[in-house]
């Protein structure tokens, strides 16, 4: 696959603080690629370096192959932190400055407007706008040179739960259509939705970089309830079990490689113990982001 | 360039701030020739009807051709502060819209972006040139008794020279938008320039002897004023420039090229 963008050994330092620190990246054509970190871990530092509206301490990147420049970011749709136009002017006229900016037809912005659902609103002056209609037409602007890439930042900042259901919706839209994206977000359930890749930064770092698909793998943990004194013995003396904790009520049962919740029942129920309780637990992002940040410390 | 210059003009055109302001501004250019009758009506009522010297105030040629190029451009180069204001809006808005930033994330890169500003000065400048040498026809047509071609347009070099004064400072204007990027600051730097730069000039005339006297004349601001020279002294016969001099031209440049070249470096190194 090819190399959209390649970051290497990139630094920023602001004061005695270090934003970013020695972060090396690299995003493949067609992955949704997801940037975790808690705030202030460097993440919209890092996408403003390669956009080139702040100025690196070291490192470099490079975009397509190349060293990023203007050209290279005309081939970008990129939103960083909150939506930025200007606020006299029609959602239509925003546009035009964008699509005159990156040399693409007008006629492309009717079209991206129908796309985000602005276009009955499209002249409405930009500071009319609620929350989510900015985000959508930050979107829309995006959106407007037809992108190889699109870079957008904490994009359901803000919004309620229907504005954030439909920009999910929008980008997993876009991602169906084979287009880079990259995201940088706090929300891991919205990394864990739509993305293929994720990197987790912390203090301007590299903590962890590998596939979502991959986050739900590794040993399984279920959970037991029953009514039975000699329970956590029982579930000890289990061959596959790896451990076993008591948290909030129930019993969690750490299992070995090949374990499962359907044979630990059987078990169970061989020692005359009927389960009133019994799940498997899914090991999310969250999980695995807290553990990778625990991890760092 | 032109896209730059559309680009321009769509963040101008639509910003109503801007519309007041220069069609203010307009206003004022055409009423100069009103507003320098009126001072003379006034200066006329203080000798109270007399003659000045032997001089009736109301039949100095002010307005005949060619006199009035110099005249009018003298005096139009007071309301250049309004255009100044406009030009630092435009700057500081960018940066407190953060739009600039936008601008570049979608595919500007900074020399872009400068060009597209220094471009609105010479846009602004230009328009009111145009506007000066009209009102300049018109009031000379109406007020020369007499219409002789050949020497209608002897000092029309003041238009042009009026013209790069007010561009140097515009440059200026942009200079003092780019370092303090906040409109309010901006602005109150701008109206309060002339007095602090006299002031200065005030101590250090009293701390330095008097052979530092024509150093002054060079501060930023003052050398450009010295384009299109103050012109009434003639009508009560005293010896006036009544020619763009060479010196003060270059001046003007070197300072055009100063401020540019500032603001440009600021840009440069700024993180957005």
């Amino acid at each position: 696959m090819e190399t959209v963008l390649e970051i290497k050994n990139l630094t920023k330092r602001y004061g005695r603080i270090t934003a970013v620190n020695e972060l090396s990246l690299e995003v493949k054509r067609g992955e949704v690629f997801g940037i975790l970190g808690p705030n202030g871990s460097g993440k919209t530092t890092t996408l403003g370096i390669i956009l080139d509206v702040i100025n690196s301490n070291g490192g470099g990147y490079q975009w397509f192959g190349q060293p990023g420049s203007k050209e290279t970011r005309k081939r970008v749709g990129a939103v960083l932190e909150s939506p930025i136009f200007y606020p006299y002017l029609t959602a239509v006229k925003n546009l035009e400055i964008v699509a005159r900016i990156k040399e693409v037809p007008l006629d492309n912005i009717d079209k991206v407007l129908k796309q985000v659902g602005l276009y009955e609103r499209r002249d409405y002056n930009f500071k009319t706008y609620s929350l989510g209609m900015k985000q959508r037409l930050s979107i829309a602007s995006a959106l407007l040179c037809d992108p190889e890439v699109m870079i957008l930042d904490e994009p359901t900042n803000g919004l309620d739960p229907m504005g954030i259901a439909q920009i999910r919706d929008l980008i997993k839209d876009i991602a169906k259509s084979g287009k880079t994206i990259i995201l940088a977000s706090h929300l891991l359930d919205e990394v864990q939705k739509v993305c293929t890749h994720f990197a987790v930064l912390n203090r301007g770092k590299k903590l962890y970089q590998g596939l979502v698909e991959d986050v739900g793998k590794g040993a399984q943990e279920v959970e037991v309830r029953a009514e039975h004194d000699g329970l956590e013995d029982v579930l000890k003396a289990y061959p596959k079990a790896s451990s076993v904790k008591f948290d909030s009520g129930s019993h969690i049962v750490t299992m070995k490689e090949g374990g499962n919740s359907a044979e630990l029942n059987a078990y169970l129920f061989e020692k005359g113990i009927t389960a009133s309780h019994l799940f498997t637990q899914k090991r999310t992002l969250e999980k695995q982001f807290l553990e990778i940040l625990a991890e760092s410390k | 360039m032109i896209r730059l210059v559309r680009i321009e003009l769509n963040k101008l055109l639509n910003y109503r701030p801007f519309k007041v302001l220069s069609i203010l501004y307009a206003f004022i250019l055409i009423f100069v020739p009103i507003i320098i009758l009126e001072i003379m009506k006034w200066l006329q009522s203080l000798a109270d009807g007399a003659d000045f010297d032997g001089v009736n105030i109301m039949k100095v040629p002010v307005f005949h051709f060619p006199d009035i190029w110099q005249n009018l451009s003298f005096v139009s180069t007071f309301s250049e502060i309004i255009l100044a204001l406009i030009m630092i809006m435009m700057v500081t808005n960018e940066f407190s819209f953060k739009t600039v930033r936008q601008n570049v994330i979608d595919g500007f890169d900074r020399k872009d972006f400068f060009i597209s500003k220094v471009l609105t000065a010479v846009m602004l400048s230009l328009a009111s040139t145009i506007i000066l040498f009209l009102v300049c026809i018109v009031v000379g047509l109406i007020y020369s008794p007499e219409i002789d071609m050949s020497r209608m347009f002897k000092y029309v070099e003041f238009i042009p020279a009026y013209f790069l004064e007010v561009f140097a400072y515009l440059s200026f204007a942009l200079l003092v938008g780019f370092l303090i990027k906040r409109t309010a600051f901006a602005i109150i730097l701008m109206l309060f320039y002339g007095g602090i730069q006299g002031v200065v000039i005030g101590i250090l005339r009293n701390i330095l002897p008097s052979s530092f006297d024509p150093v002054y004349e060079y501060f930023p601001t003052r050398g450009i004023s010295h384009l299109v020279p103050f012109p009434f002294a003639r009508y009560y016969f005293q010896e006036i420039q009544d020619y763009v001099s060479i010196q003060w031209l270059i001046i003007t440049i070197v300072y055009i090229a100063i401020f540019l070249y500032l603001s440009y470096l600021r840009l440069r190194k700024s993180d957005l």
